[in-house]
């Protein structure tokens, strides 16, 4: 039992490194050669942690062969575009200038209800409002709409935008975050001045957003959005 | 970049410990055979056979911690009895002594053979 534990111990943290040398991507994000990778090391792992008679470093040796396997190929994938093709496939339009395109759904294995499903989960409830549509090599479908079926934009109805940029958190659950402040170029004083001039204080706040152009949102502790 | 020269420092870092593990198996399978053939020689003479059965002990357990961390713990638990069993036997006049320095052989031979890359070990 106590070998078991500590076997676990050790395989989680290898596990860990290893997925965290391949890189940060979501599941659904992933490329074919990426997922099987990730399947594979989560399958490895767990024959030294179950079986006490194989020894750990089978297991690790392993992880990180596929660790390694990885990363050179994502780097040849980079660099070669013939290599990329062969190991990630291409995308596929699948609808071109409101034509869809029946051979390049067959290829994909795509049945029209798959089609009107993806649209779908885009928003996209009219086929018809569809100029263009491609699958992505990661199974995603990407839609661009007839412009004249494009939201408008403030641009297209000539409203000037009030200039705004990304907000970061810089109080959360009564604590100055230090790496936002820095990043938006400003000091806790000046954070403060603003809490003082609505007359609240640091400790009561749940969370301070504020971007760059001193656009701000706040949540106090234990009070409705 | 960083991550290219991590996988090409664990690449160079895989090929040592194969090439280590390869090294130490191979090692160590001569040493027991070389051990136990001098058991077998002893038993046969007569002389100072526990002499080299506690040699091939010794030898073994150095050579089986290491054996440990590459081979499946079983068949090194296998080795390390039959080596136990020796002391009994070495005093005797039976085969069974005989019979068992044979299974040594061919157990660390099978860890051997394990570890040659060759289609059985792959496949």
């Amino acid at each position: 039992m106590n070998i078991i534990l500590i076997r676990t111990i050790i395989m989680y943290l290898f596990v860990t490194i290893g997925i965290r040398l391949m890189g940060k991507r979501q599941i659904g994000d992933m490329q074919p050669n990426e997922l099987v990778v990730t399947f594979l090391i989560s399958e490895v792992a767990t024959i030294p942690m179950q079986d006490v008679e194989q020894p750990v470093i089978n297991g690790i040796a392993a992880i990180f062969v596929l660790v390694v396997i990885e990363i050179i190929i994502s780097v040849l994938t980079m660099k070669s575009i013939k290599f990329r093709k062969i190991m990630n496939g291409q995308s596929k339009v699948i609808i071109k200038n409101g034509q869809i395109d029946e051979q390049a759904m067959k290829k994909v294995r795509m049945t029209a209800v798959d089609l009107i499903e993806m649209l779908r989960d885009r928003d996209v409830f009219d086929i018809s409002t569809v100029a263009y549509a491609v699958l992505e090599v990661d199974g995603t479908l990407t839609v661009m709409l007839n412009p004249a079926d494009q939201p408008a934009t403030l641009k297209d109805i000539k409203i000037k935008a009030k200039k705004s940029g990304i907000q970061l958190p810089v109080i959360t659950d009564g604590k100055f975050i230090e790496e936002s402040i820095s990043a938006l170029g400003i000091t806790k004083n000046d954070v403060n001045k603003r809490l003082k001039s609505k007359n609240k204080s640091v400790d009561k706040i749940f969370l301070m957003t504020l971007d760059r152009y001193g656009n701000y949102n706040l949540i106090e502790k234990g009070k409705k959005i | 970049m960083s991550r290219l020269i991590i996988a090409i420092i664990l690449a160079v870092a895989l090929i040592a410990l194969s090439g280590f593990s390869y090294y130490f198996v191979n090692n160590a399978y001569k040493t027991v055979s070389d051990n136990i053939e001098l058991c077998k020689k002893a038993f046969l003479s007569g002389e100072n056979t526990v002499n080299a059965c506690q040699n091939a002990k010794d030898d073994w357990e150095k050579k089986g911690k290491i054996l440990d961390l590459f081979t499946p713990h079983s068949i090194t638990d296998e080795i390390s009895e039959s080596l136990a069993r020796l002391y009994p036997l070495a005093e005797t006049e039976s085969d069974e002594f005989l019979a068992e320095c044979a299974k040594i052989k061919q157990k660390v031979k099978i860890i051997k053979r394990d570890f040659q890359i060759n289609l059985r070990s792959i496949f």
